[in-house]
């Protein structure tokens, strides 16, 4: 597994070295500021209101993922096949699946790093109010998960294809179709087994636990699942390159 | 099995890769020996580039079996990558990294102790030293060229196999390369592909040659351009006479006469320097007016060039014969 660490550090370097990750991450950090400055100045104009909370900041760091993920993880096993660096990779002595948990780990870590940028939020409050800790706590573990899953789902995308826009592309659809489950199963609200089923299939549904302060095993586990089975998927992709 | 024998460094046995319909090589079978540099030749497309990727594992055979240094490349797949380096022809480089931290990398990945005192010695072999801090995108492709010769020795591994090595270098770097190879050669074993047939004359002990995925030739270089049946001199005279030719057949030792032209003979002798000098001694004495008076070594260049024919002739021979089963059977 020594592996996996030494291509996630090679990959580190390389995400670091592309303008994406820092359009990435200034995204993230002016959307959600600006969000964060106006929760916090609203009810001081007004003289009332509720307490500011990290759940509209978080809710939106995760939306923007969407976009934000699949441009990460576009190119990091398309381009490899594009240049042909992949024919070294795989003839070196890492298996396989060494490969994409590796490329996995690199493109976590930065998206906690990112994640890592919002504590700025957190720390403002604890420093000037009296929040409540548990749900800012489960709040990030829901977004690192929701992050590991749609990392996975990019890196499977990424796997599938030569290109990096149609990874991109692909990584998006297949995300903004798991997002989007709770419209249909509104529509076979009339079919229980099939609704139920297109209501626990979306992403949305298993973050709002955490965001409000439960961390259910139901939620952890979908979102594992997700990471895992993309995860096993695109190391079998990138095995079957070598029958094609 | 082959791979037993503890000499045999790279096995293929009965190789044969489909793409779709084609045929990219069909029941390709040879062995390396520890310590033998081997040149791969044939044209563009005639299968040397795959038989080398199913020798590094990265794709599996359609059929048979290739085993490096004993294990099986699919089966023992990274037992197998462990023994072994690779140059595939496309240089695999990340351009957004420094030359050390690409090789640091492929070291680390191939567990290389006091990596960076053996990073010291592989950048001086390919003499990059001086551009180790530089980013792999700046290099010239030369340069590029011969990081992805580093990579490929950095573990100092049993086996290197070389799809192209000096493509892009300029010639004093090719013979620098040329000369690594061949120090590389005395502990490894090599399988190198070119086209510079001049290249392969002078570092390979051994050439096979394939030919629209079928092997032509293999045996050592020795035997393909030393101890061949013609053995020739070409006499070049400024006024050779009607009976020139007959005077020279009729000496001891040579078997065949040839005008090649008004003023050139090729002489098929027995090799000997007896007969040699007699046929230089003769014409002299004669008044022909000896001009010069070379040997002819069919070149591997020529013996290519005559396997390529020879492989020419049989294919349309061989639809010949598929177009008049067809017809029988209509």
């Amino acid at each position: 597994m020594r592996n996996v660490w030494f291509v996630a550090r090679r990959e580190l370097g390389s995400i670091f070295v592309q303008p994406i990750a820092y359009i990435f991450a200034i995204m993230m950090t002016i959307i959600t500021g600006l969000i964060f400055s106006a929760q916090i100045s609203f009810p001081s104009l007004q003289g009332s209101g509720p307490p500011p909370t990290l759940i509209q900041i978080l809710n939106t760091f995760s939306f923007l993922a969407i976009f934000g993920v699949p441009a990460i993880t576009m190119r990091l096993l398309s381009e490899e096949q594009q240049t042909g660096t992949i024919e070294l990779l795989m003839t070196l002595p890492i298996r396989d699946i060494e490969v994409v948990l590796g490329k996995f780990l690199a493109a976590f870590l930065f998206y906690a790093a990112v994640t890592a940028l919002t504590l700025i939020y957190p720390i403002v409050l604890l420093r000037f109010g009296n929040p409540d800790v548990g749900p800012m706590i489960s709040g990030y573990l829901g977004v690192l998960l929701w992050g590991a899953s749609l990392l996975g789902i990019g890196l499977l995308a990424s796997a599938m294809s030569e290109n990096q826009i149609n990874a991109f592309m692909l990584a998006f659809g297949i995300i903004l179709f798991l997002y989007l489950t709770t419209i249909p199963a509104q529509l076979f609200a009339v079919n229980p087994p099939f609704s139920t089923i297109l209501e626990e299939l979306s992403l949305q549904n298993h973050l709002n636990g955490f965001l409000n302060g439960l961390i259910s095993a139901k939620d952890v586990l979908y979102y594992l699942a997700v990471c895992g089975v993309s995860l096993f998927a695109a190391a079998r992709v990138l095995e079957s390159r070598r029958w094609r | 099995m082959d791979g037993m024998n503890n000499d045999v460094m790279i096995a293929a046995e009965n190789l044969t890769k489909v793409y779709g319909v084609n045929v990219a090589i069909d029941d390709i079978s040879f062995t390396c020996k520890r310590g033998e540099i081997v040149g791969f030749l044939g044209p563009n497309g005639s299968g040397k580039t795959t038989t080398m990727r199913i020798l590094t594992g990265y794709m599996p055979p359609t059929a048979g079996a290739a085993y490096i240094a004993g294990h099986h490349t699919i089966n023992d797949s990274i037992a197998a990558r462990e023994r072994l380096g690779y140059l595939p022809e496309t240089v695999p480089l990340y351009p957004e990294m420094t030359v050390e931290g690409y090789l640091a990398f492929m070291g680390r990945v191939r567990r290389v102790d006091n990596l960076w005192e053996r990073l010291d010695d592989v950048l001086e072999a390919v003499d990059l030293l001086d551009r180790a801090e530089s980013y792999i995108g700046s290099l010239s492709k030369g340069m590029r060229q011969r990081v992805g010769l580093a990579q490929a020795m950095i573990h100092d591994p049993d086996v290197l196999i070389l799809d192209e090595p000096t493509i892009g270098l300029d010639p004093r770097q090719v013979v620098e390369v040329r000369e690594l190879v061949q120090e590389l050669g005395q502990r490894h074993t090599i399988l190198l592909s070119t086209h510079i047939l001049s290249e392969v004359e002078q570092i390979c002990d051994r050439v096979i040659m394939i030919i629209d995925g079928h092997i032509w030739a293999d045996m050592p270089l020795a035997q393909i351009v030393g101890e061949s049946d013609t053995r020739r001199v070409s006499l070049n005279l400024i006024n050779p006479t009607r009976d020139t030719a007959q005077v020279l057949s009729n000496l001891a030792g040579v078997s065949h006469v040839q005008q090649e032209g008004e003023r050139r003979f090729a002489v098929a002798y027995d090799g000997t320097e007896e007969t040699r000098s007699a046929v230089a001694a003769t014409a002299v004495n004669s008044g022909w007016g000896l001009l010069d008076l070379s040997s002819d070594r069919p070149t591997l260049e020529a013996v290519f060039l005559q396997k390529l024919r020879e492989a020419e002739t049989m294919r349309p021979l061989a639809q010949d014969g598929e177009q008049a089963a067809i017809e029988e059977e209509e």
